[in-house]
C-alpha cells in the first residue's frame, strides 16, 4: 500500500478525474479514499474545481444560431417523467408564474398559441408567456443570451437578450424579432434600420444583415424563427 | 470581464432538478456551461465550427443520461466534461485540426494553468538546468511536447510508446515540478 503522498504526486488522482484510469487504478483510488477520507476527497475536490475554474475563463461564447438551435431541440426533447411528462416550457414557465403571483389564467396557455409576430403584433400579445423575470441579465453581461418559449413545427419563439450579434445570411427560415427592451440598428445592404421599443423587425430571405447594439447596452426583443 | 463563478453548493438544488428533467433549469445550466465546454473542445479539435456540433451533441447527451450523473461521486462539470470529450474522441480525424492536442488541453485543464508556456518560462529561468533530474524519455517528450509543438500521439508515436502511458508519465512529472500540494 502507498503511503498518501506517494499516491497524491503518483498524478493518478488527476487522471481519475479525466476519467482515464483503468479498473485496477479506480480501485486504488478507492482503498485510498476509504483509509483517507478527508484527504482524497479535498484533492479530488481542488483538481475538478481548478479545471472548472479554468474552463469557465478560457470560455468560447457560442454563435447566436448555435445557442438557439440547441435551445429549439431542448424544448423538443422527451423528458420521461412520470410526474413531467406533460409540461411542455411554456406550461412550465406560467405554472411557476401562477405559483408566485395566483394568475390562474396564466396556466392555460400552451406554446402552439403563441401568435406569429406581424407588423401589428404589440408586446402585451405576448405576456401570457414571458414575465420581467426572463428579461433580467447579470451585471456586466456581454453575449447572447437566449430562452426559448415554445417550439411548433411552425415556428421557434424565444426571448433573446444581447450586447452583440453575429452577422448572417438566413436562406431557409424567417426571422422577426419585436423588441422589448433597449436599441439596435440592423444594417441590410449598406442601409441602416433603427429599432426601439415595440418595433418589428422582419429580416429578409437570403440578404446578408448585421446587427449593431450600441455598447453597454444590451437589447432584448422577442424572436421568432419560421421555417420558409 | 466577469468571471461566471463554478457551481457550489447553493445550485445542487439546480442539479436535483435538472436530473429531474427541468428544461429551464437545464438551459440554465447550458447559458452557464456551454461556453465552457466549448471553450475546452475548440482546443480539442482546434475547429470552432466542429467543435460547437460537438457541444450541442454533449449537450443532448447531457440531457438524455442526467440520471446517470452521480453528484456523490463527481463534480457536474466534471462529469459534462467527460462526455464532451468522448463526444470529440467520436469524430472522424479529418474533422480535426492536427495541430490541436486533446492531452496537452486536458493536462492544462487540471493543472488549471497554461503548461506550455509555464514550462517555457521555466527553462528561460533556469537555462541547462531546467529539468535536469527528469529521466531521459520524459525530457525528450517534454521537448518534442511543450517546445516543439508535437503532438502526444506524434511524439508517443516517435519514441515508440503507448500514448496513454505517455499521459499517465507526463501528468505524474508535471506535478512533481509544480511540488506537491503536500510538500
Amino acid at each position: 500500500m502507498m503511503n498518501l503522498e506517494d499516491f497524491i504526486t503518483s498524478g493518478i488522482l488527476e487522471l481519475y478525474v479525466l476519467g482515464h484510469t483503468s479498473d485496477e487504478e479506480d480501485a486504488e483510488v478507492l482503498i485510498m479514499s476509504s483509509k483517507f477520507p478527508a484527504e482524497i476527497a479535498h484533492e479530488i475536490l481542488e483538481i475538478a474545481t481548478a479545471l472548472e475554474y479554468l474552463a469557465l475563463k478560457n470560455a468560447v461564447e457560442p454563435s447566436a444560431k448555435l445557442k438557439e438551435s440547441a435551445l429549439a431541440k431542448f424544448s423538443g426533447m422527451p423528458v420521461n417523467d412520470p410526474a413531467s411528462q406533460e409540461t411542455d416550457v411554456a406550461e412550465k414557465k406560467s405554472g411557476a408564474a401562477a405559483g408566485r403571483n395566483g394568475a390562474a389564467e396564466k396556466t392555460t396557455r400552451p406554446a402552439i398559441e403563441i401568435p406569429r409576430l406581424n407588423p401589428f403584433s404589440r408586446i402585451e400579445d405576448y405576456t401570457d408567456w414571458f414575465g420581467p423575470e426572463d428579461l433580467i441579465t447579470p451585471e456586466g453581461f456581454k453575449g447572447v443570451h437566449l430562452k426559448v418559449l415554445g417550439h411548433t413545427a411552425e415556428m421557434t419563439t424565444m426571448i433573446i437578450c444581447a450586447t452583440e450579434i453575429e452577422g448572417e445570411i438566413h436562406h431557409d427560415i424567417y426571422e422577426r424579432l419585436l423588441v422589448l427592451e433597449g436599441t439596435c440598428d440592423v444594417i441590410i445592404e449598406n442601409k441602416v434600420f433603427s429599432f426601439h421599443r415595440g418595433d418589428l423587425i422582419d429580416i429578409p430571405l437570403h440578404k446578408w444583415h448585421d446587427v449593431v447594439i450600441p455598447e453597454g447596452t444590451v437589447c432584448k426583443a422577442i424572436q421568432q424563427r419560421i421555417p420558409a | 470581464m466577469i468571471l461566471p463563478s463554478a457551481l457550489n453548493d447553493v445550485d445542487n438544488n439546480l442539479v436535483n432538478l435538472f436530473q429531474h428533467g427541468d428544461k429551464e433549469v437545464y438551459t440554465r445550466l447550458y447559458n452557464k456551461y456551454a461556453p465552457a465546454v466549448l471553450g475546452v473542445l475548440s482546443r480539442m479539435v482546434g475547429d470552432k465550427v466542429v467543435a460547437e456540433e460537438c457541444t450541442n451533441d454533449a449537450f443532448c447527451t447531457i440531457w438524455a443520461q442526467r440520471k446517470d450523473y452521480d453528484p456523490a461521486k463527481e463534480r457536474l462539470f466534471t462529469w459534462m466534461i467527460k462526455i464532451a470529450k468522448h463526444c470529440a474522441a467520436c469524430l472522424p480525424p479529418e474533422k480535426r485540426n492536427q495541430m490541436a492536442d486533446e492531452i496537452r488541453e486536458e493536462i492544462d485543464l487540471v493543472y488549471a494553468m497554461d503548461i506550455r508556456r509555464y514550462l517555457q518560462d521555466m527553462q528561460k529561468e533556469q537555462g541547462d538546468s531546467f529539468a535536469a533530474g527528469l529521466d531521459v524519455t520524459i525530457r525528450e517528450a517534454i521537448h518534442l511536447i511543450y517546445f516543439e509543438s508535437y503532438s502526444f500521439a506524434g511524439a508517443a508515436e516517435k519514441m515508440n510508446i503507448p500514448v496513454d502511458s505517455l499521459r499517465g508519465k507526463m501528468i505524474q512529472t508535471i506535478k512533481q515540478i509544480k511540488g506537491s500540494l503536500l510538500a
